[in-house]
């Protein structure tokens, strides 16, 4: 009965983390670029830049510079995932879109 | 003959010893009377305060403007210190004594501040008290959880030993940016007490010119003494114009502008070419690279326009916080002349992390093409107006702070700026305890103004941005 108390708390303090509200102080500012990193983007959790303005974004990007449209177009996360964060399973449930993105090390040149 | 000489002079002496006495007295006499000497002892102030606690007191309306003809009193040996608290504090003028006095001002419906009591000297050697309301602005005094001297951001209310305003001062970081003295009792607004009186003046160097805009305004709060005082304080604030031009021709910085003294700028019919630079759409942009395309277009003949994009938190409530977390408000620009146009979105962001996103350095990013706004409110404005909210987001403030200064506040000032009055932003916050200006409240503002020519509250995605030019 205690056992299942406490699943209970863990379960609505999960749901109550991941509610947009919060997504200004705990989402991660999730980051993207092309292969060259000529494009960049960097969403801004809960102020208006989101993965759906980045692909806005590089859309136009692409439009207004065709030969980067060449070769590898790719739209690349630069960021890690992170499973741990429970707070932003709500993201990676249902807005998966920018997790299957594939990955490139923001390290490398 | 010799005993009537002895006599003499004994009588002599006599006389001449009570004359030094009498000499000595009255030197003496002035010295007590009108002592200017500098120091003050605190057994000087024990005994003026014995002699006079129960002289001092009040029975005249007090610092509020009674409408209802009630007497406030104040009696000085109501208030309570400690001797042993009280301190002294060397100035120029010798010394004074300050220490902590009991009860609590109320400002903007909180109870908040503190009391000081201070004992010294006027110019005659009468000593007098001065009684200190401390308030510190609410918003520092969470950041710094203490208050310093040298950063103190705040109100200092004195009053004279009968609780009368007698004035005060205005703080921010350490500096005094504005006044506060006592409301004119000739003034009829007690009630509403929006009374304004403004002045404006503004100084110049060769490429920075400072323009300084001061305003009157009414205002009140319950002071330690539990009435009402009703003030007049004065804010000034400053805008920089930056001309940037560096003299000579050529750059073409805001050219046209009516304070510019900037290059001459080029008459191009045309934007330059989009630039291609690696990183050019990177997360930050350098506002001054994208507002500098503005100096491509001629001022005459071109058309200006300032668009305001909204983010609604909780679109179509006032609620500050929603499904779209806290909301955003970007800035958008549009210059046309002969068929050419140069836009620019714009916004204001923290450049941080987590928490820390609170208060933090500052940002600007591009918010072309990718905002999904509410509500929109477009300006036309003359090119000269333009070129001064081109010139406020060249050079950003540096520090955002979710609450004191946010994209809200960052978009309100540079269209004020630009002589554009944005609906009211303002909200309240925490039960009165912070006004802020919120993407909410402008946001509902603007839609209340629904039907109005420039007013859009069904919402769209903002314009894309030029980008940096070369």
């Amino acid at each position: 009965m205690k056992a299942k108390k406490i699943i209970y708390i863990i379960v609505i303090a999960i749901c109550i983390s991941n509610l947009p509200i919060f997504n200004f102080f705990a989402q991660e500012d999730f980051t993207y670029s092309n292969a060259d990193r000529s494009f960049t983007y960097s969403e801004e959790g809960g102020k208006g830049k989101s993965f759906w303005g980045c692909q806005r974004k590089y859309g136009y990007f692409l439009c207004q510079h065709p030969d980067k449209d060449q070769g590898d177009n790719n739209l690349y996360r630069t960021f890690t995932i992170k499973p741990w964060r429970f707070w932003e399973w709500y993201q990676m449930i249902f807005h998966h879109d920018r997790f299957s993105l594939p990955y490139l090390n923001s390290n490398d040149k | 003959m010799k005993t009537k000489l002895i006599s003499m002079l004994l009588l002599l002496s006599f006389i001449i010893s009570c004359k030094k006495d009498e000499q000595s007295n009255l030197k003496s006499i002035p010295t007590q009377v009108t002592d200017t000497s500098k120091n003050l002892s605190l057994a000087q102030v024990k005994d003026w305060y014995g002699e006079n606690v129960n002289a001092i007191s009040n029975v005249n309306n007090l610092n509020a403007i009674s409408t209802t003809g009630i007497k406030k009193s104040f009696n000085y040996s109501t208030l309570t210190f400690s001797w042993d608290n009280l301190q002294s504090v060397s100035n120029n003028k010798g010394n004074y004594w300050i220490g902590y006095l009991g009860g609590q001002p109320t400002f903007k419906k909180v109870k908040q501040g503190y009391r000081k009591i201070a004992f010294m000297k006027d110019s005659t050697g009468e000593i007098q008290s001065r009684i200190l309301e401390i308030i510190p602005d609410g918003l520092y005094y969470q950041l710094k959880q203490k208050v310093t001297k040298a950063d103190f951001t705040g109100r200092i209310f004195i009053y004279d030993q009968q609780y009368n305003l007698v004035g005060g001062q205005v703080f921010s970081a350490g500096k005094q940016i504005g006044l506060i003295k006592p409301k004119a009792l000739n003034s009829t607004t007690s009630s509403t007490l929006t009374n304004s009186a403004s002045t404006n003046s503004k100084a110049r160097t060769d490429e920075v010119s400072v323009s300084q805009d001061c305003e009157w305004n009414d205002d009140n709060y319950i002071d330690g003494n539990g009435e009402v005082t009703i003030y007049s304080e004065l804010d000034c604030t400053y805008s920089i114009y930056d001309d940037g031009g560096g003299g000579g021709g050529g750059g073409g910085d805001l050219s046209g502008s009516t304070d510019g003294t900037g290059g001459g700028g080029g008459a191009a019919a045309s934007a330059p070419a989009m630039s291609n630079l690696p990183g050019q759409d990177s997360p930050s942009i350098d506002p001054k690279a994208f507002m500098i395309c503005f100096g491509s277009l001629p001022d005459i003949g071109s058309t200006t326009k300032i668009t305001v994009y909204v983010q609604e938190p909780f679109p179509g409530t006032s609620f500050n916080i929603g499904p779209n977390s806290v909301g955003h408000v970007a800035i958008g620009l549009t210059k046309t002349n002969n068929g050419t146009t140069v836009t620019q979105v714009v916004g204001y962001y923290p450049n941080a992390t987590g928490m820390s996103k609170f208060s933090a350095p500052s940002k600007i990013s591009d918010n072309g093409g990718d905002l999904a706004y509410d509500v929109s409110a477009t300006y036309t404005v003359i090119p000269s107006e333009f070129n001064q909210i081109v010139n406020y987001i060249s050079n950003p403030p540096t520090n955002y702070n979710l609450i004191s200064f946010n994209c809200t506040n960052f978009v309100y000032n540079a269209c004020l700026a630009g002589g554009i009055t944005l609906p009211d932003p303002n909200t309240q916050l925490m039960f009165g305890a912070a006004q802020t200006m919120t993407p909410g409240a402008l946001g509902t503002n603007i839609n209340a103004l629904s039907g109005m020519a420039g007013i859009n509250t069904n919402g769209g995605t903002t314009p894309n941005s030029k980008g940096a030019c070369n």
